[in-house]
């Protein structure tokens, strides 16, 4: 299988798992590319015991994640800096936006803020939360590319589901 | 927040419609490829190279340490053996 053919089958799926995580799409092009990079340096170390979506899944998941978390890290440096420079009127690190190409303008703002809720939600229960609404992926599907057992899947999409409606509430009460 | 209230705004990311990456990116992918090629180092090769300028450095530092020894035995030996340490024979 030939890295241009895995490209043109999986880019989909990879940019539109990585618009969850970031919904934006400079964030999300960039992800990508990282992602079929990884691609292409572990081909020949892939394990063809597991299915080639599961293992991209695994990338692209693993891949956002780290972006995410790397995007927080700047910002809480960017608000340090701020405290030291504050003579700029500069903008030396710029907040993500809501920039999803996915959702119609007419839910633009509902799932802004939904959203905003999902991604403060722990890694696992927001994956979970993704593949099973968003990506409408199976349980079974979802157990094998979280390494987890179908069960421990249901009962993390519960969890989020009971952690989001807490924080839904906490901000109504707002 | 009810059951039935979070359950139909989570029905709204059902509505999320699949999009298309820019037609640019592969180039862009093939770019970063070609770029990783050249800055890649094995980590086999990392540790030999560093190794190796470890090992330069402590041999380094042994050396002069042996040297600064040498110097300060010097003139022990040319007193034991009474020997002139100048050449200066009418002085």
């Amino acid at each position: 299988m030939t890295f241009d053919h895995i490209y043109h089958t999986h880019k989909k799926l990879v940019y539109n798992l990585a618009l969850q995580y970031v919904q934006n799409t400079e964030d999300a092009e960039e992800i990508t590319q990282d992602v079929f990079v990884s691609i292409h340096h572990g081909l020949d170390s892939f394990n063809a015991q597991s299915k080639l979506s599961t293992w991209i899944y695994r990338i692209t998941i693993n891949r956002s994640l780290d972006f995410v978390k790397a995007k927080q890290r700047q910002k809480r440096f960017g608000f340090l800096t701020s405290l030291f420079y504050n003579d700029s009127n500069d903008v030396k690190h710029d907040t993500p936006h809501f920039d999803h190409p996915g959702i119609q303008l007419e839910h633009k703002e509902s799932l802004a803020a939904l959203f905003k809720h999902i991604n403060q939600l722990p890694d696992n229960q927001r994956t979970a939360l993704i593949l099973s609404k968003i990506e409408q992926q199976s349980q079974a599907d979802i157990a094998e590319v979280m390494n987890l057992s179908a069960k421990a899947v249901e009962s993390l999409v519960q969890r989020a589901k009971i952690n989001l409606s807490k924080k839904l509430n906490s901000n109504e009460g707002k | 927040m009810n059951n039935q209230q979070l359950d139909s705004n989570l029905d709204l990311l059902k509505q999320i419609t699949k999009v298309e990456a820019s037609p640019f990116l592969i180039t862009r992918i093939q770019q970063k490829i070609n770029n990783t090629y050249y800055t890649k180092l094995s980590p086999r090769l990392a540790f030999g190279l560093s190794a190796s300028f470890i090992l330069l450095v402590v041999l380094n530092i042994a050396v002069i340490a042996m040297y600064h020894n040498n110097t300060k035995q010097e003139p022990n030996l040319v007193q034991s053996m009474n020997l002139m340490p100048h050449n200066s024979l009418y002085r």
